[in-house]
């Protein structure tokens, strides 16, 4: 993961190292494609919550779209 | 034994169940569902890869069958991965069926008992309509039916493995012994005999995937399933004949040619 510094914070997005430059989960979402649900380590995060979520430097987030499952 | 397929409430005409995975393109999956006669279908969720086209195209293609949707938590190895998966489902989905799967060893994929029972109650409590998928095991099943899942579905074989009917004998109990309960066959299944089996032994539905998804003619093989499942269930209603172990000729021995009554 990249250094953090004051203005960028370091994630686990989709399990992957990612730096962001907002906090705001909600700035975050944009670039996913509806539908979609979000998991913030670990725990599920209703749609209704997403304003207001605070991420943190070290959260793993999750988010999911529906597959073909059996 | 339940008249109807009762699914928390809900009454299905068709008693087979399809997964919408493995078949070879997503258009053949669609045919495969249609052909079929299914009112339900199985999917999941993953992480979302926007650089991977595909997703969207298949939920577009889901949507458009207007079937009832029952989300899985396949993959999860614990309580709170398979909670957590399931609440994301039903704010997707929008429905609070749940196909709970809570794997505790990667060979065969047998489902946990143990956390299966924990994650069975968690979600019941959050409002969730629980199908768990579980081994044939009777005091497994009597412990998650008493939890409160009306619908259990244990495993004829391991997933993906098409062996068929390893244990009749566990099966035909869990019947006998839970004849309340909506019991759906899942996994295992290879043939349709295999399907046609468990639905004479009075199980409720079956539900599969691989079957159809991997035959060589996925449709065709709906179709077989489909047929299958409905010739199960009606000789179930018929009653089967009594077994013996001797022959019983089916002509009748009166009147028989060529044979002499010998004076007495």
């Amino acid at each position: 993961m990249a250094e953090v510094t004051d203005t960028t914070l370091n994630i686990w997005l989709n399990g992957k190292a990612e730096t962001l430059t907002s906090g705001e989960l909600i700035d975050l979402l944009p670039r996913f494609k509806s539908p979609f649900a979000v998991a913030l380590n670990g725990h599920f995060i209703a749609a209704v919550q997403y304003p207001g979520t605070q991420l943190k430097a070290g959260d793993q987030l999750d988010i999911v779209s529906p597959i073909a499952g059996g | 034994m339940n008249p109807d397929f009762n699914v928390y409430g809900t009454k299905l005409s068709s008693r087979l169940i399809l997964g919408s995975a493995l078949y070879p393109n997503p258009a053949l999956m669609q045919q495969a569902l249609q052909q079929s006669g299914c009112e339900a279908v199985t999917l999941s969720l993953r992480r979302q890869a926007p650089e991977q086209q595909g997703g969207e195209q298949f939920w577009q293609l889901v949507r458009d069958l207007k079937l009832r949707l029952l989300p899985n938590t396949a993959g999860c190895h614990s309580v709170q991965q398979a909670v957590t998966l399931a609440q994301m489902s039903r704010e997707i989905f929008q429905t609070n069926w749940i196909k709970l799967e809570l794997i505790g060893d990667d060979y065969n994929l047998q489902p946990d008992p143990i956390l299966l029972l924990q994650a069975a109650e968690q979600l019941l409590a959050d409002g969730f309509e629980v199908l768990p998928y579980c081994t044939d095991d009777l005091v497994l099943c009597k412990r998650l039916y008493e939890l409160g899942c009306k619908v259990l579905m244990p495993w004829a074989a391991p997933i993906g493995s098409g062996l068929g009917v390893l244990n009749p004998y566990a099966l035909r109990t869990l019947r006998e012994r839970l004849p309340d309960a909506t019991l759906i066959v899942d996994a295992g299944l290879g043939l349709p005999s295999h399907a046609c089996q468990v639905m004479e032994m009075g199980f409720d539905g079956v539900l599969l995937n691989s079957a159809v998804a991997l035959a060589k003619d996925p449709v065709l093989m709906a179709q077989a399933f489909s047929h299958a499942v409905a010739a199960g269930r009606s000789a179930f209603l018929a009653g089967a004949m009594p077994k013996q172990d001797f022959a019983s000729p089916s002509t009748p021995v009166l009147g028989m040619p060529f044979w002499l009554q010998e004076a007495t």
